[in-house]
């Protein structure tokens, strides 16, 4: 069902690595979030990278491809649900943690859209990302609006749960 | 004509389903939507590309009608399927019957769309679907249990 990589590489150890640096970080993070908010981050993070990720790689866009095969394979299910998942808390736990505001918040995004551009160009190199049809400078406006989305849905979950009393005051850390 | 029929049918359901009073927390909507998304797109993905049990022609139109029905459709359906049956005390008879009665508008909405040339099962039984969707309707109740257990914890409910 979902093949085996051709051989443990580097682009295997990478992302191996890679997963265990995020979760390190996630989980060394001071806890400031409800447990509920949590996984609602998580869960949007994972999603929103899931969906764009086989909407652009699979026909009949097929933009790209990841690790050894054409198909989906054990390493790109990894990927998606082990590893998007905690890059996506630490980047709302930085923004709620700085308390960003005005044109911070759009440098903040910025920052980041570059650490994704730069560690995606080592991905090609490290054979963890084949393009066909995609280029890397495509991704520099998907990662903008995939941030905008992500800080969007923190800004209405905070709203919406400080509106229904399930929490009071998520941006000042209250957990 | 047929694509159009199916995106009519998806907005009445959309319209519907926003529209009525719901005992879900809009939390636990989102949180079943999302996890029910990442569940139809990985194993359509695995039964499309991997196993190429059924292929889907490669034209936009298409692509976005068949994507539409998996992302919106059947997590709707099955988030509708919990609203109703594990919100307020219901029978185990109750929840069966809606349940089959689910299963059965799922895989229909698949023999429709085969019967439109939108898919072609190469090798795929409709029974298979109807199992598949038993058990990621199980997993649905299994998950919003447990997140509204959290919710509840939280003080929301």
């Amino acid at each position: 069902m979902l093949p085996l990589p051709k051989a443990i590489d580097v682009n295997e150890w990478i992302i191996v690595a890679a997963c265990l640096l995020g979760w390190g970080a996630a989980l060394l993070l001071p806890r400031r979030f409800p447990f509920v908010l949590t996984v609602l981050l998580f869960v949007f993070t994972l999603t929103i990278a899931n969906e764009l990720d086989h909407v652009l790689a699979a026909p009949p866009f097929d933009y790209f491809n990841l690790n050894d095969h054409e198909k989906y394979e054990l390493f790109d299910a990894i990927f998606y649900f082990v590893l998007y998942p905690p890059i996506g808390y630490i980047f709302v736990y930085l923004y709620d943690r700085w308390n960003l505001k005005g044109i911070y918040v759009l440098l903040y995004m910025l920052l980041w859209s570059l650490a994704g551009i730069s560690i995606e160009w080592a991905g090609l190199h490290l054979q963890i990302f084949y393009y066909t049809k995609w280029n890397i400078a495509s991704s520099f406006p998907v990662y903008l609006v995939i941030q905008c989305l992500t800080l969007a849905f923190f800004h209405f979950i905070c709203l919406y749960g400080r509106k229904t009393g399930l929490w009071r005051d998520c941006r000042t850390g209250v957990s | 004509m047929a694509i159009s029929f199916f995106y009519i049918v998806f907005v009445i359901l959309i319209i519907a389903f926003v529209c009525v009073r719901k005992r879900m927390h809009l939390f636990e909507i989102l949180f079943l939507w999302m996890v029910l998304m990442c569940l139809e797109q990985n194993f359509v993905t695995i039964v499309n590309l991997n196993l190429k049990m059924v292929t889907i022609p490669e034209k936009h139109d298409i692509y976005w009608v068949m994507a539409a029905g998996r992302l919106l459709f059947n997590p709707l359906l099955m988030i509708w399927y919990v609203e109703l049956c594990f919100t307020k005390h219901r029978t185990f008879l109750f929840r069966g019957i809606f349940a089959l009665l689910l299963i059965f508008l799922l895989v229909a909405r698949e023999l429709a769309s085969e019967h439109f040339h939108l898919l072609y099962f190469t090798g795929w039984k409709p029974w298979w679907s109807a199992v598949s969707y038993a058990c990621t309707i199980s997993i649905a109740v299994l998950l919003y249990k447990w997140f509204h257990r959290l919710i509840g914890k939280e003080g929301a409910c």
